[in-house]
């Protein structure tokens, strides 16, 4: 019996050495931006005429130019923990909100190679009435569709 | 290669099968000469309890072949374990030990290196009811813990803040995960046996990781979900107790 075995197991051991790791996907489920939603005078979503928004210190990558939008996707800088927005409006009102978030690196497979994760996101610094975060957790792709996306953060602004 | 995985896997699945209804189909042929016994002396009643007691039969220790060999193929994982088992005669209890030093790198320049260790410590139950000392069918359970410490350099163009080049390293990381592990052992000398163990780890969670996320962490596996694991040990045993019954 003994002999018979040693042969099932050397053909186990060949097996063992051939396997692999399982295919990995490329594609990633989390995002590296934070959805901002506007609201004016408290009402649910509103749109906003801005003339142009950047993040400070990229001042020649403008985010969104000369549009009314009623949200705008605020890319998060991954070499630092803090990222601030200046957001120039049509009234000639200037706003700006300072983000502030955890990071986290990982590499996806050695295949498709790093990303970071971007979590905990709390707004330290605005001049805006009032901002609301919701999403505290990783960001994570929920939809393609930014008009459906679900806003992590809400700022309102006052008409008056 | 994917196709030798799911081979891997389906003859994994087979053995634990097998392992079960050999089980049964032995326990129910015991049961069966058992009852006619009991027919045939009526007057000789001998009440014959079939409770289990541990004896401590031997002590196995070996080593795992799967990643020294393969690591003449793939030079970026390095693992070397060890493992324990004491046999008391049904139950098993095992323990394994293992280093491990992971050098995973992506075309881009990217590098993660994870080195650590990591145990594991549970019980299996031996199905072989048959020639239980020399023939080991098994299904376990493990609680495991790993440690170790994790670098990640890495860079990539991200689509508005230019190009990325960054280190994060954390030190200190400890995970733990459960497994249900099933396999063989096998005598094939005189107290030399060879065995492979299938291994599904799950549960895992990983703490003290403030900076980054290890691909793989040690003993566990691919740290995304469930992971699927094979050793393949050659042990030796050291005998307790000369055999004289199979029990």
């Amino acid at each position: 019996m003994s002999k018979k075995y040693f042969f099932v197991f050397a053909a186990f051991l060949l097996i063992a050495m051939s396997s692999c790791d399982p295919q990995i996907n490329c594609y990633s489920e989390y995002r590296d931006f934070a959805v901002a939603s506007f609201n004016i005078n408290t009402s649910d979503s509103s749109s906003l005429g801005l003339r142009r928004v950047y993040v400070e210190g990229y001042e020649d990558s403008i985010i969104v130019s000369d549009d009314t939008v009623s949200k705008v996707l605020l890319p998060l800088n991954p070499r630092v923990n803090t990222t601030r927005y200046v957001f120039e409006t049509t009234d000639n009102n200037i706003y700006t909100l300072e983000m502030k978030y955890k990071t986290i690196s990982r590499l996806i497979s050695p295949e498709c190679g790093p990303e970071v994760l971007f979590r905990e996101l709390t707004a330290t610094d605005y001049n805006y009435d009032t901002v609301q975060v919701f999403n505290r957790t990783t960001l994570r792709i929920t939809t393609n569709d930014i008009s459906t996306a679900p806003a992590d953060i809400r700022l309102f602004v006052s008409s008056n | 290669m994917i196709f030798l995985r799911h081979q891997l896997t389906s003859v994994f699945l087979f053995l634990a099968i097998n392992c079960l209804f050999q089980a049964e189909s032995l326990a129910q042929e015991a049961k069966s000469i058992q009852k006619q016994k009991a027919t045939n002396t009526d007057t000789l009643k001998v009440k014959k309890k079939s409770e289990w007691k541990p004896v401590l039969y031997g002590l196995r220790v070996g080593v795992d072949l799967v990643y020294p060999v393969r690591r003449i193929i793939n030079n970026d994982l390095e693992q070397y374990e060890i493992t324990a088992d004491l046999d008391l005669g049904k139950l098993l209890i095992v323990a394994d030990y293992g280093l491990a030093d992971y050098n995973l790198d992506h075309l881009s320049g990217s590098e993660m290196n994870v080195s650590g260790s990591y145990f594991r410590v549970g019980g299996d139950v031996n199905f072989n009811i048959k020639e239980p000392r020399n023939f080991v069918m098994f299904v376990g359970l493990r609680y495991a813990r790993a440690y170790y410490d994790s670098k990640f350099t890495y860079n990539f163009e991200d689509e508005f803040f230019g190009q990325i080049d960054q280190t994060d390293q954390d030190e200190g990381v400890n995970s733990r995960w459960f497994e249900l592990n099933a396999g063989i052992k096998v005598g094939v000398l005189k107290n030399v046996f060879l065995g492979f163990t299938g291994r599904l780890a799950f549960l895992n969670r990983v703490n003290n990781a403030s900076t980054n996320d290890a691909y793989r962490v040690p003993g566990y596996g691919i740290n995304d979900g469930a992971s699927w694991g094979f050793n393949y040990y050659v042990y030796y045993r050291i005998p307790f107790k000369r055999l004289q019954s199979n029990n």
